[in-house]
């Protein structure tokens, strides 16, 4: 246990008290944080208010006189170009673009924003109707009139303007409509809760944690791994390269020692540098919903949720300096290392991803599988869905199979080969 | 005391190392039937040419490495069953073997000594003998990759030797320093035998060897071909010197016209050395 002690205390000092190491394990990704989020936020924010200082170009063809009133009574930014021309699929027999056309063209190259195309004759249409069909049952089924809007949704302005001009056709619509039955009531059979205010029914916990759970096993999976990813390659195949691992061995100590006194070092680094990402995302929380356009969840966690969290992570912890670790000790320099831990961090990521799209029941057998079951337990602990002993089953096999790691790699350096390439 | 007997390492290589050493053979023998007994209070010279084996045979006495043949003990430790012990009882010092460049002398030197489970007081007083002797004290706390070759193949001594051993066993202790700084070491190899120990070095500079040895061993082509003292070996070659004599064993057990010429250039490159070593003192 001693020099176990002696191996660990050594390793945690060679990061911890070097300058360099320390930037890169904690100040470098709250500085990582604060940049890219400090980017993306001021990003969306200009985004958003060169959308609501650009004035859209709105060409409204055959517009009824009743719609031109309506629309100056409304509050709208937009430049109208009002234009009366017959019906947009007419070709013009010298083959020369229509002016529908143009104006498609030019909604194609984001010169115009929008194109709303009334029927030549809309208004009597809506007055023949009102007087001829409306409540005569034998008749035909009713052909209403048809409004064409043409907009490009790959260009934020045009999008921005259909949004604003579908809410001002809607406002009309209803207005035409009270114009002719009064008010609306009278054509309305039933309405849905329209003062139904308990109309949602939900834990507000599960919810927070039905987000949080969608996101975060992939956030700690990604981040508990790519933390210590580095140091866990240079404290095997790093110390290799520099001969100063051959120097350990010529120590008088079980080799098997010295390998637990690095991992367990490596444990501590990971959880500290998972500690220090989840503060600055903590504190990069309002900056995330302001980019994201949400306004944050409300989350509570019980005491026995946080534990099954805390020892669920641990044993994570403990498969993840196994993984980069038995990575490190087969490779034999740093390149080699490298090479061997990123299909281990992509399999690590896709695992966390995994949790994102599977739904139903999680079957107990699965929070066995290796990585992947930590995954389903991180997520189904935030969403309540996981007993207590199904957390127990994934935090066993975790420990199973670090232990199993860990021995391959205490064989491993009692190999000359492995150990000095002889 | 260090008993080799019959020692044989034969490497396994794979089909890179093959390649590289264009041989269609999976199998390289390092060192052959090596036989020889280092004993306490007397320094004992491992000579042979680079890559004769003499590194391969530290290692198997150090048990970095495990013997294909053969048996090793060391203090009556055999090295296959009782690797701790083995371990616990020797000083081992190689070119191979670094010391991490971003700790200080000082933390080195008291972190092997919690590994040989000295308590603090016992590294206290190594530490103020050894780093006084060396001159260490003054840099004990700057980073070791700030010092210069000389000074760390010092600390490196010093670390080496934390645990006051029984055997001491350097290979090539005194390679790449300066004059100054190797006259050092060897004198310290000579307090060592005094002070009654086992001490084994391996090294290919003859005039070194003669100053230093009580007896010694040459390994040519992984064999070994003399073991004896210094007088022994004279005497048998009729040589005047230990460098003579080598070479006169050497011609002996060389073969092929290709080693002949290999010899050729060993013999260039040795008294160039020596005229290189002659001008520094000078």
């Amino acid at each position: 246990m001693k020099t176990i002690k002696v191996v660990f205390c050594k390793e945690l000092r060679r990061v911890l008290f070097d300058k360099k190491m320390l930037f890169g394990l904690f100040v470098l990704p709250i500085l990582l944080m604060a940049v890219i989020f400090g980017v993306m936020v001021m990003m969306v924010m200009n985004m958003q208010a060169d959308i609501e200082a650009h004035q859209p170009k709105v060409v409204i063809v055959n517009a009824p006189e009743d719609f031109q009133s309506f629309l100056s009574g409304q509050k709208t930014e937009a430049e109208l170009v009002y234009q009366q021309w017959e019906d947009e699929t007419l070709e013009k027999q010298d083959g020369s673009k229509t002016g529908v056309q143009k104006v498609k063209k030019e909604i194609l190259e984001g010169d115009t924003d929008l194109m709303i195309f009334f029927p030549e004759d809309f208004s009597e249409q809506i007055s023949g109707l009102e007087k001829e069909k409306l409540y005569d049952d034998s008749a035909s089924p009713v052909l209403v009139p048809q409004v064409k809007t043409y907009y490009n949704p790959s260009e934020d302005y045009s999008d921005s303007a259909k949004q604003s001009f579908d809410e001002l056709l809607e406002d009309y619509r209803i207005m035409l409509l009270e114009q002719r039955v009064g008010s609306l009531d009278k054509v309305q059979v039933f309405t849905v809760d329209s003062d139904n205010e308990e109309q949602v029914i939900q834990d507000d916990d599960k919810a927070g944690g039905k987000m949080l759970g969608t996101m975060l096993p992939y956030m700690i999976c990604m981040l508990l791994f790519a933390g210590v990813m580095s140091f866990g390659a240079d404290a095997f195949a790093g110390e290799k390269e520099r001969g100063t691992l051959a120097t350990l061995l010529v120590a008088p100590v079980k080799r098997s020692h010295i390998v637990y006194g690095k991992l367990l070092a490596l444990m501590v680094l990971a959880a500290l540098s998972a500690l220090d990402y989840g503060i600055s995302m903590l504190v990069s929380l309002p900056f995330m919903a302001i980019s994201m356009g949400s306004s944050g969840v409300s989350f509570h966690i019980s005491f026995l949720q946080g534990c099954l969290l805390l020892a669920i992570i641990v044993s994570l912890v403990f498969v993840y300096v196994a993984i980069i670790g038995t990575c490190a000790v087969f490779a034999k320099n740093m390149k080699e290392a490298s090479t061997f831990l990123t299909p281990a961090y992509l399999l690590v990521i896709v695992m966390g991803m995994m949790t994102m799209f599977v739904t139903g029941d999680t079957p107990t057998r699965s929070y066995l599988v290796p990585l992947y079951g930590s995954s389903m337990a991180l997520r189904n602990v935030l969403t309540q869905e996981i007993s207590t002993p199904q957390a127990l089953l994934t935090i066993g096999a975790n420990l199973v199979i670090g232990a199993v790691l860990a021995a391959i790699m205490s064989k491993a350096f009692d190999s000359e080969r492995i150990m000095f390439d002889a | 005391m260090i008993e080799v007997k019959n020692l044989t390492k034969i490497y396994k290589l794979t089909g890179k190392q093959k390649r590289e050493a264009k041989t269609k053979d999976n199998k390289k023998v390092a060192v052959s039937e090596v036989s020889f007994c280092a004993k306490e209070g007397e320094i004992f010279a491992l000579l042979g040419p680079n890559g004769a084996g003499k590194t391969t045979t530290l290692r198997c006495i150090a048990t970095l490495l495990e013997p294909t043949v053969g048996e090793i003990t060391v203090q009556g430790y055999d090295s296959r069953k009782q690797g701790d012990k083995v371990r616990s009882s020797i000083a081992f010092l190689t070119n191979e073997l670094k010391l991490d460049p971003l700790f200080s002398p000082k933390y080195l030197f008291r972190f092997f000594g919690r590994l040989h489970g000295m308590s603090e007081a016992e590294i206290d007083e190594r530490q103020q003998a050894l780093f006084t002797y060396f001159g260490i004290t003054e840099f004990q706390d700057k980073k070791i990759q700030e010092l210069s070759t000389g000074m760390k193949q010092k600390i490196s001594i010093a670390v080496s030797l934390v645990h006051d051993p029984e055997v001491v066993i350097f290979d090539e202790p005194t390679n790449g320093l300066d004059i100054v700084t190797a006259r050092a070491v060897t004198d310290y190899l000579k307090v060592l035998k005094e002070q009654g120990k086992v001490v084994v070095v391996s090294t290919h500079i003859m005039s070194e060897a003669q100053k230093l040895c009580d007896r010694l061993a040459m390994i040519i082509g992984g064999r070994s071909v003399f073991e004896g003292t210094l007088e022994e070996v004279l005497c048998q070659t009729g040589a005047k010197d230990l460098e003579d004599a080598f070479f006169a064993i050497y011609r002996d057990n060389v073969v092929d016209e290709a080693e002949q010429q290999e010899l050729k250039h060993l013999e260039e490159q040795m008294t160039r050395h020596e005229a290189m070593g002659k001008g520094e003192l000078s």
